[in-house]
């Protein structure tokens, strides 16, 4: 009883001590804040890997693909635990990107089914024309004081796609007539393309007119007109809208083919869509999905390590939607094409010659599959990787075509492994600043044993034991750790859960940025935080309050208590 | 559990007799206590300076014994050493026939808190607590936590009782640093009767007080004796006081060497 009543005392009027309290909680505060940035940071990284892989991989070790994956995803999906729909052919490779014929860049391209790639991975709920912009637009139809015009707006959005996702291209609206093309247009003189990007008053107009301009060009593209007089129009406005990064240069070209075109899903760093201040996406522009855009792919060679460069397909395409799966990565450089149409331009399929016989099998990069959930995923991947041999050895592939089948963890395990890896020197790091928050709680208990030193003498004279004065300071120290790490844990919780304003306000006060989300992959600071990591962070400061005050309970206890009686 | 508490003067004097009991003795004139060649020495700097070279003492129940000696006699240190608080370098000191040395720390930390009371020169009161906290001091080292609470409403009206005769009822909530040297002496006495020791050491109990102040501590101290039968050993430098008690021992050169039996007594 005299222990609690003491340490309870000693709480409230030992304001020194309060030092080592404030240690306590800075440390817990830092420790949750640091783990829970970087816990979230490895989660927020492995669901979004997750979600973009699927669960388990049938993975070509080379660009080149595997051939008889139609085989393998027919009976991967009888499997048990896979189920019809769940094995998706996915083909990986590197192109570039050329938009409007004044940017070109690296990319990654990756060829999806798209019918079914919802059904292995979270891709669709990753499209803003086909997702995010329909879930928002659903949200704005519950407000009754929604304008009109917007209301019919996000009612077509909500409505509009019948099928989810896709590669079409937005439903065609009512556009202007071409009687509406301003007259100015009309006269602008034939320039060439280097002449008009310079020109700044061709400029000025083209981005007056940008809202307009597109709708009567595809007005013309989708008429498949040959006028000549709207021929030479569209020139002239495919000069003066160089700036809007549009190829309709190209288009005109194309003619009546631009129709059949293929969609392309591009990722949000593409289009320039960033967040801005607010953690909003902006930056989009009401004709990005008219967008037109030229791929470029080099070939590889079957079962080869050859790329031939010099005869790599272009394909112009439409830009449809755009992705934004919050993997920095995967957000900046990546386009989602048709399986069929980049496996057709990769040569891929299947290769027949002049007599019509099949000389190549189709190929593919990878089967995204998708298990059921109670299904023990290694079994699985067992299962899978039976497969896999069988479907190689009854088609006589023994040799070549190297294929590995791992979990969505083991494709990542480098990246992964890496995190981890900075996450437990992050932890050990912080484990040295608890340590000297340890010693900082020695040296104070060391001087309030000093101080109490007369204190002790008188409790032992009155008949407390050496384990009883050691449980005062050992209980001293335990409730400085309870408490401290308590006002840390509150601390902790208002800094992680407030993260993201915390970094916007010292962007704009102080013009720092220490989250970049080129280095870090995601655009948010993770703000969740882990209960089990915090009661071990808890525990932890707990038991480092008693580690520290240890020392000088042991010096208590074992003190004679005439020289502590004596004490001066 | 009754309230076993000890008759002893109100804060004006007039003697009152508590619930009558007398703490739990042997019967008067049985030895309790005895000291055989005991000796003690302390290290101080290279030197090392011998205090007792042989005390003997006995001990009985219900007496008054005062050990008279100079500053640096050694008489501080044989209290100590009577009330388990220090060892002997050499002799044996023996409670109920049971030398010290054979107890466990633990038992001698037992014996401090249930059997002996201390009174200080410098009443040694705990600073953070208040009165009645720092008079419930011994039964709260004694029980539990549960164990005291159950106990509570009991210890506390012991407690309250003691203080009121000793005359700080209105103290109760003080803390020492808001009472005269006088009242700190008082608490220190409630403290050390809390558990009814069986002895009560006083180590120059009127040592830091005045002549008037001092004079009541020492009745109160003879109350507890004469009207309790509360044995009492009480060391101290002068002369006057210690001849209040029934029996005087004079260390001198490290021994008792003189014995006087109060007349008045």
């Amino acid at each position: 009883m005299y222990k609690v009543l003491l340490i309870l005392k000693y709480l409230r009027r030992r304001y020194i001590a309060w030092v080592s309290l404030v240690a306590v909680a800075l440390c817990t505060a830092l420790v949750i804040i640091v783990i829970s940035v970087m816990g979230g940071w490895l989660r927020m990284f492995r669901q979004s890997f997750h979600g973009l892989q699927g669960d388990i991989l049938v993975q070509g070790q080379s660009l080149s693909g595997f051939p008889y994956y139609e085989e393998m995803v027919r009976r991967i999906e009888e499997l048990p635990g896979v189920g019809p729909g769940c094995a998706a052919p996915v083909i990986h490779t590197y192109g570039l990107l050329s938009i409007a014929g004044i940017q070109t860049s690296g990319v990654q391209v990756l060829g999806y089914p798209i019918d079914k790639i919802g059904n292995v991975n979270n891709f669709d709920t990753s499209l803003y024309r086909q997702s995010i912009a329909c879930r928002q637009a659903a949200e704005q139809l519950k407000d009754p004081k929604l304008p009109a015009p917007q209301r019919a707006i996000d009612q077509a959005l909500v409505a509009a796609p019948a099928t989810r996702p896709s590669f079409k291209l937005l439903p065609r609206q009512a556009t202007a007539p071409l009687s509406r093309l301003p007259a100015e247009i009309a006269k602008l003189p034939q320039l060439s393309g280097a002449e008009v990007g310079y020109d700044p008053v061709a400029k000025q107009l083209a981005w007056k007119s940008a809202d307009w301009i597109h709708e009567p060009i595809e007005e013309l593209l989708l008429s498949r007109s040959s006028d000549a007089e709207y021929q030479k129009a569209v020139k002239q406005l495919v000069y003066a809208s160089k700036w809007e990064a549009v190829d309709y240069a190209g288009l005109t070209k194309v003619g009546d083919k631009a129709l059949r075109w293929a969609g392309m899903i591009v990722s949000t760093g593409i289009m320039g869509i960033e967040k801005d201040d607010d953690g909003q996406l902006a930056g989009r522009t009401p004709n990005e999905y008219r967008f037109a855009v030229t791929l470029t792919v080099p070939l590889i060679e079957a079962n080869s390590a050859m790329a031939d460069v010099g005869n790599a397909p272009h394909r112009p395409y439409w830009i449809v939607d755009d992705s934004h799966t919050g993997v920095y990565q995967n957000d900046q450089q990546t386009v989602y094409v048709p399986f069929d149409v980049i496996q057709h331009d990769l040569a891929m399929d299947i290769q027949k010659d002049d007599s019509g016989a099949e000389v190549t099998p189709a190929r593919s990069s990878m089967i995204y599959v998708k298990v059921k959930a109670g299904y023990d995923l290694y079994a699985v991947k067992r299962q899978i990787a039976q497969i896999v041999r069988d479907v190689r050895a009854h088609q006589g592939v023994m040799i070549g075509y190297p294929v590995d089948v791992i979990t969505w963890e083991e494709s990542q395990k480098d990246f992964l492994g890496a995190v981890e890896n900075e996450k437990s020197l992050v932890t050990f790091l912080m484990s040295l600043i608890s340590v000297v928050a340890i010693m900082l709680i020695l040296c104070i208990f060391y001087m309030i044993v000093v101080e109490k030193t007369r204190d002790i003498g008188v409790i032992k004279s009155v008949g407390a034991t050496n384990a009883g004065v050691a449980g005062i300071f050992l209980g001293y120290g335990m409730a400085i750790g309870i408490v401290g790490s308590g006002l840390g844990l509150i601390g902790g919780y208002l800094v992680v859960h407030n993260i993201n304003e915390l970094h916007k306000a010292m962007g704009r006060w102080l013009g720092i940025q220490i989250w970049r989300p080129k280095v870090y992959m995601f655009d948010i600071i993770p703000n969740t935080m882990n209960p089990k990591e915090v009661a071990v962070i808890i525990a932890v400061a707990i038991v480092s309050a008693v580690i520290g005050s240890l020392l000088p309970a042991v010096l208590a206890a074992w003190k004679n208590p005439v020289e502590a009686l004596r004490w001066e | 559990m009754g309230v076993n508490m000890p008759s002893i003067p109100m804060s004006d004097g007039r003697p009152v007799t508590g619930a009558a009991s007398v703490p739990p003795s042997a019967p008067p004139g049985t030895a309790i206590l005895r000291a055989r060649g005991v000796r003690r020495s302390f290290q101080m700097g290279d030197a090392v300076v011998t205090v007792l070279k042989g005390a003997d003492l006995v001990v009985r129940g219900g007496e008054f014994v005062a050990i008279e000696g100079r500053s640096g006699s050694g008489k501080s240190t044989l209290m100590h050493l009577l009330g388990a608080l220090d060892e002997a370098d050499d002799g044996a000191i023996e409670y109920e026939g049971v030398d010290f040395v054979r107890m466990s720390s633990a038992r001698r930390s037992r014996l401090r808190n249930t059997q002996f009371g201390f009174v200080f020169q410098f009443y040694h009161l705990l600073p953070e607590l208040t009165v009645l906290e720092n008079t419930l001091l011994a039964p709260m080292i004694q029980f539990s936590w549960l164990g005291f609470r159950s106990r509570r409403r009991e210890f506390n009206a012991r407690a309250t009782e003691l203080l009121d005769k000793l005359g700080m009822a209105h103290r109760l909530k003080h803390k020492p640093a808001q009472l005269s040297g006088g009242e700190r002496q008082r608490v220190a006495i409630a403290r050390a009767l809390m558990n009814l020791p069986r002895i009560l050491f006083a180590d120059e109990p009127t040592g830091n007080l005045d002549l008037e102040t001092g004079g009541q501590i020492m009745g109160l101290l003879e109350t507890l004796h004469r009207r309790d039968g509360q044995t009492v050993v009480m060391v101290t430098h002068d002369r006057s006081i210690a001849r209040q008690a029934d029996r005087v021992l004079v260390l001198k050169d490290g021994k008792l060497i003189n014995e006087t039996l109060n007349p008045e007594r």
